[in-house]
């Protein structure tokens, strides 16, 4: 049988300075599947992504793939899982447009053919290409988002893990963003507040909150429980208070 | 010249700043010569005289730390003196040569320099002295603070705008609260590269630093560098003294 | 003091270039030992706070305003080594963004700035704060090595000029040591208040020396 595109097994993760994170997550993602995490603010959320590609490691087993995430295996993890942060300005720290989206193919050691075929295929991806030469400091910030989600795109990821990929756009942003989001083929984790976003895009949803998997289940299903969401700080997505479509 | 290359850029300007520095300020041809080239670039590059001089005021501090200077050298010819009391100001003909020499060569390079930076976008400006040699490390903290330094004084500004809506005049406490914003700033900005790190790593990045090839250089790039410098070596053996 | 060119001698700015470079070598090799695979973008990013900071105008008595020069606040924040990179960088991209000192000063600029206003200058800051000072203490030997950062750049920078004979030491030595005495004290105020506030919010920030808290 094929492997699970991810899984995670009892993970438990504490800060250095001794601040519990995550406790005993288990988790399993199939190929090709998108899902959900949702939960309030300090749920542990981006932590838990941080362990997809083991920028950060807990005690447990992460597997992605098939393969373990361990320090033998760092650099394949880190081209089979992209991770798009929350904010732009972390993910884009060179000076161009182009520098940002090659820096990926670039600690690959990709001959330079391979490296510009693959910034100009990832740019074209998010609909910004001819930016290459643009200072990354200097573009609209739904730009600078997509130009975060080519970095990752370059390296050609089986897995994609977003951290709030709508917040602070404006609305018509947001439907672009999403409408590139919906067209990658990748396996693909959302972290979210959006809940509008996770009823849109994900089938399945895990509700993680205080360091916990609360539970998980059809999106639909869960999203819809009132006195669930409430309990998390959450509420019930208005498309599906208002009753079906 | 917006379009050479910026390796051929930085050689030429740092032979012509080291040609500078090292002419005797007596050669007064050279100078003349070495004006005369800048001032043609300038024209050929567009880039608007009163950037470069406005630049050039940055020397002010030292310039006048030397005219201070002047009245106590005391070897050479008299040029000038005031008789004040039992107190005599005399401005020898040394000093005034010092002064000329230093005013001038500080003026001229800083040209230079303002020349190149006007003319070359700093990521390219950048890319060029990797090729050039410079460490890879390095290179990458100058990226790094061409990133984020406009990116931080945005943050101070939006600081600032916070507390002077808040507060009326400039309030007795007002330094404490300025070096607060600093304190905030500096917590902030150790929380960025926390992140920024993480999201080096995301990508791939274990410790070492990997960077494109250079480009090959074009005959034309080789060839206006290659007359600027020979210009200010003849500008400089003109003078007379080499 | 960012030292234009033209101001000193080939026999001062060529060895000032080595040693900076030699000592800058150094920094970078001690600063990666201590703080890892991080120390790139944490010296990176903390230049541009530096460099930020630098901009922000602080109220000085008599309608006068100073500036930060944060020497000793990188070395503070960062250790000695990072604190002395930190500065370098933040005088290379002045020199080639803004033409703030010359090109061929820049050796010097990062001598007395660098090496001597930040590393060095931990050193005057540990020897006061030895052991594990209250916050009183700390805070006097944050303003101590502050007021020495900028009074010694300067006086060595007035040296630079004299051995160059672009100004008599006589001069040079007082006029520079008078102006940067005050300027030490402006320097030694906000630092001081920069650290006293993150001591207050996030103490584990400072720098704790090989192997510390970090």
């Amino acid at each position: 049988m094929e492997s699970p595109a991810i899984e995670i097994i009892s993970l438990s993760f504490s800060y250095p300075d001794g601040v519990p994170a995550l406790h005993d997550i288990n988790l399993n993602v199939a190929r090709g599947e998108t899902v959900g995490i949702v939960g309030p603010n300090g749920a542990g959320k981006s932590t838990l992504l941080m362990h997809l590609n083991g920028v950060l490691r807990g005690k447990g087993t992460v597997r992605v793939m098939g393969l373990d995430v361990n320090d033998e295996n760092a650099r394949k993890i880190r081209r089979l899982v992209g991770l798009v942060f929350q904010d732009p300005e972390d993910q884009l720290f060179t000076p161009t447009v182009y520098e940002d989206v090659a820096f990926g193919p670039l600690q690959m050691r990709y001959p330079r053919e391979e490296i510009d075929r693959r910034v100009r295929d990832a740019l074209r991806t998010v609909g910004m290409e001819g930016f290459e030469r643009r200072s990354s400091h200097h573009l609209s910030f739904g730009e600078k988002k997509r130009v975060s989600l080519a970095t990752v795109l370059a390296l050609d990821p089986e897995i994609i893990a977003f951290d709030e990929p709508t917040s602070n756009l404006d609305p018509c942003s947001r439907e672009e963003f999403i409408s590139y989001l919906m067209a990658l083929p990748a396996t693909k984790v959302i972290a979210t507040h959006d809940l509008e976003l996770v009823l849109q895009l994900c089938g399945h949803t895990i509700l993680l909150s205080g360091g916990t998997i609360v539970t998980e289940g059809e999106t639909r299903e869960l999203l819809g429980d009132r006195a669930l969401m409430e309990k998390h700080r959450l509420r019930v997505p208005l498309s599906l208070a208002l009753g079906p479509r | 010249m917006h379009r050479t290359d910026a390796r051929v850029k930085c050689v030429a300007c740092v032979c012509c700043v080291l040609l500078i520095v090292t002419t005797p300020a007596t050669a007064v041809l050279s100078f003349t010569g070495y004006a005369l080239i800048l001032l043609a670039l300038l024209a050929v590059s567009r880039v608007p005289i009163l950037h470069i001089v406005r630049r050039t005021l940055a020397v002010m501090p030292f310039v006048l730390l030397i005219a201070a200077c002047l009245p106590f050298i005391k070897r050479g010819e008299v040029m000038w003196s005031v008789a004040w009391g039992g107190w005599t100001l005399a401005v020898t003909r040394d000093g005034l040569r010092l002064f000329w020499g230093v005013f001038v060569k500080s003026s001229l390079s800083i040209f230079c320099v303002a020349l190149l930076t006007a003319t070359t976008r700093f990521d390219c400006l950048l890319r060029g002295m990797e090729s050039l040699r410079c460490p890879r490390l390095v290179v990458m903290l100058l990226s790094f603070l061409y990133r984020y330094a406009f990116l931080f004084s945005d943050d101070l500004m939006r600081m600032l705008r916070a507390k002077r809506s808040r507060s009326f005049r400039p309030a007795r406490s007002e330094a404490r609260i300025l070096a607060g914003m600093l304190g905030m700033l500096f917590v902030r900005s150790y929380e960025r590269a926390e992140r920024v790190y993480l999201a080096m790593c995301s990508r791939g990045f274990d410790g070492t630093i990997v960077t494109p090839g250079r480009p090959a250089l074009g005959a034309a790039d080789l060839a206006l560098s290659g007359g600027v410098i020979a210009c200010f070596a003849a500008a400089r053996l003109a003078g007379g003294i080499w | 003091m960012h030292i234009p060119d033209g101001f000193l001698a080939a026999r001062v700015w060529a060895p000032s270039w080595a040693v900076a470079v030699a000592g800058m070598w150094c920094c970078l090799k001690r600063a990666g030992r201590t703080l890892g695979d991080r120390a790139i973008p944490l010296m990176g990013v903390t230049a541009a706070f530096i460099f930020a900071a630098q901009m922000l105008n602080f109220p000085v008595a008599g309608g006068t305003s100073g500036h930060l020069l944060g020497g000793v606040l990188a070395a503070v924040l960062l250790g000695p080594w990072a604190g002395a990179v930190v500065i370098a960088i933040v005088l290379a991209v002045q020199c080639l963004l803004f033409q703030d000192g010359g090109l061929t000063a820049l050796g010097a600029n990062v001598v007395n700035m660098a090496l001597i206003g930040s590393a060095f200058s931990y050193g005057i800051y540990i020897l006061i704060a030895s052991g594990s000072p209250g916050r009183g203490r700390l805070l006097a030997s944050v303003a101590a090595a502050s007021w020495c950062s900028v009074f010694l750049a300067s006086t060595v920078c007035a040296f630079e000029l004299a051995l160059s004979d672009t100004s008599p030491l006589r001069v040079a030595l007082p006029a520079m040591a008078a102006v940067h005495a005050l300027i030490g004290i402006v320097e030694a105020l906000i630092t001081c208040g920069v650290i006293s506030f993150i001591v207050k919010v996030r103490p584990d920030l400072l720098y704790a020396g090989k192997g510390g808290a970090r």
